[in-house]
């Protein structure tokens, strides 16, 4: 237990004390949850966002879900990429079907256009809503 | 003002608990002041947590939080009144003597610590991503779980299909605090290792009849390294040790009941075996386990009539939580194939490789230092040297879970199996950690046999 008492220091006493902290390791992004949930909330609403995260990667894996975590009520699906290249499995999706495409250590590809970098690790890309 | 907010969440659930503990202990002259706070925090955050789901389906919001508050409350108070009019009066009991108070002085300063390290340390991964995210999406929604988390397979990695015992108590204190607050809401799982604690120091030294060899046992239990800094211990809010405590506390009052006519002790461990299946999905493995030893027992005793009345509660509560969950339309992640003896038959090359890794993971000391070996002797005495209905039992207790949780490992879906099994399997051994504390406190005074003898 000695070794659990001296790691670590108490608080910050904050509701989002643990995602935050997480986001901050892995992303190096400060209240993270704030700036994730603000950007969530500027997509097309009641479209799923679409996460793209690497099988062979937890950290990335471990984003993902993270991501799915805040996003809520947004449905959200997670695309694992194993032997697939991201291009295929982002073709494979209709645009008009999706809020937005978030990447999790993973590079979208550059046919998709500007996406807005949240910290080191994710990528997001939103897809506009189309005109009727 | 958070404090308060936060003290009001914990007193209703303590009045809750306080008043189904007192019901229970209707016709006792004499009440342990020590062992009614911990059965009351258990039942408090059973109830609290049932009712949190139950209503739910109806109110939302304020209302819900109203409905839930006055229903504590109306039960603290029918459970004290009860109490008054029986007469029972409330006992502190004591450490006698320089040894006691050392040991009673340790596992004091062993809770605080653990409270402590807890501030320290975020939610880990299940705390977070299974627990959390159910009471904060619940909170979120007014009170309940909403339909649509049911379904989403995106969130599947977050098993949906758990019960809601652990993430409803959280949910229990945001409502009362106004936010999913991560950090408060964790304040639980210490409350659950210091019940936890004390519990086993107290059924330890009833059934032993040595007080000091209860308060040992209690004040070994974080010397586990797994359980005070592993991925599935106290301090990261998994719902393992929870669960643990809850089996003890079943465990150990089904023990304390054989030879005696106190209907109280059979009647908290019939309440604790309910609301095992409540606290996480092993709790179904941990429930059938302990009806067939309950069922052993009431048959040497010829209580075959309650034990079959005691039942009622677990099945109801399992039945109706596979109901809502196929009504909700369930996502789950599939770890684990449906158990067929054909994919038993596929998958009978892994029960080589199973049993190394349970060996393996067992006799790993960075996790659990001397404890299964400690174990492995006390289960070695009360098998062999010093069998009774008592010892029995509660070596099975031990060893049925671990084999069944070993087993399930043969249908595990995971593209290695033995990496599913090292990466849970420890967390599952938490589930027996308590009871084979409870075992090894039976043996340390060598006992020589007594009238619970049973005849081969």
């Amino acid at each position: 237990m000695g070794h659990a008492v001296s790691e670590n220091k108490t608080g910050p006493i904050e509701a989002s004390h643990t995602i935050d902290n997480y986001l901050r390791t892995l992303t190096g992004l400060r209240n993270a949850s704030q700036r994730l949930d603000e950007v969530f909330q500027s997509l097309p609403k009641n479209k799923p966002l679409i996460i793209f995260v690497r099988a062979d990667n937890p950290p990335s894996g471990f984003l993902g879900m993270l991501i799915a975590y805040l996003s809520w009520p947004r449905d959200v699906r997670i695309v694992k990429l194993r032997n697939t290249p991201v291009e295929q499995e982002v073709a494979a999706i209709d645009p008009s079907s999706a809020a937005g495409l978030a990447f999790c250590s993973v590079s979208p590809p550059p046919s998709l256009g500007k996406a807005i970098r949240l910290g080191s690790n994710i990528l997001l890309v939103p897809v506009p809503e189309a005109n009727p | 003002m958070i404090l308060l907010q936060l003290a009001a969440a914990y007193i209703t659930l303590l009045g809750a608990g306080l008043g189904a503990t007192l019901l229970i202990f209707t016709r006792a002259a004499r009440l342990n002041v020590i062992e009614c706070g911990c059965l009351a925090w258990l039942f408090g955050t059973g109830i609290v947590s049932l009712l949190l789901w139950v209503c739910g389906m109806f109110a939302s919001g304020l209302a819900l939080q109203a409905v839930v508050t006055i229903a504590c409350v109306a039960l603290g108070l029918i459970g004290w009144r009860t109490k008054q009019r029986a007469g029972a009066k409330f006992a502190l009991p004591l450490p006698r003597g320089a040894i006691e108070w050392i040991l009673a002085s340790l596992i004091v300063i062993e809770i605080a610590t653990l409270f402590f390290v807890s501030c320290k340390h975020t939610l880990g991964w299940d705390g977070l991503l299974v627990w959390d995210i159910k009471a904060r999406y619940a909170f979120i929604n007014g009170g309940s779980v909403p339909a649509s988390y049911y379904s989403n397979p995106g969130r599947a990695f977050s098993h949906p299909e758990y019960p809601l015992g652990i993430p409803f108590a959280e949910l229990w204190l945001y409502l009362w605090i106004g936010e999913p607050h991560q950090f408060w809401g964790k304040t639980i799982f210490p409350v659950f290792y210091a019940v936890g604690a004390v519990l086993l120091a107290l059924l330890a030294a009833r059934l032993s009849r040595r007080r000091w060899i209860g308060l040992l046992v209690a004040g070994l239990l974080p010397f586990i390294p797994f359980l005070t800094e592993g991925s599935g211990g106290v301090i990261v809010a998994y719902a393992d040790f929870p669960l643990g405590v809850f089996y003890l506390t079943a465990l150990g009052y089904l023990l304390y009941s054989l030879g005696r006519n106190e209907p109280h002790s059979f009647l908290i461990y019939s309440s604790c075996l309910a609301l095992l299946p409540w606290v996480k999905s092993e709790g179904v493995i941990l429930w059938f386990i302990l009806v067939l030893l309950g069922l052993v027992a009431s048959w040497r005793q010829r209580k075959l009539r309650a034990f079959m009345l005691i039942l009622g509660p677990g099945l109801i509560l399992l039945g109706s939580w596979r109901l809502y969950l196929k009504l909700m339309h369930v996502v789950s992640a599939s770890d684990f194939a449906l158990p067929t003896l054909q994919t038993l038959q596929d998958n009978a090359g892994r029960i080589a490789p199973i049993t190394c890794v349970l060996f393996s993971e067992i006799m790993k000391i960075s996790h659990w230092s001397i404890f299964w070996l400690l174990t492995g002797l006390a289960l070695a005495y009360l098998l062999f040297l010093f069998r009774n209905m008592r010892g029995l039992l509660l070596a099975s207790a031990i060893l049925l879970p671990i084999i069944i949780y070993s087993s399930t490992y043969l249908f595990s879906t995971w593209p290695s199996y033995t990496a599913h099994m090292t990466s849970s399997f420890p967390r599952l051994l938490l589930h027996v950690v308590p009871a084979a504390w409870l075992a090894i406190g039976l043996v340390l005074p060598l006992p020589k046999g007594d009238s619970l003898k049973v005849r081969f």
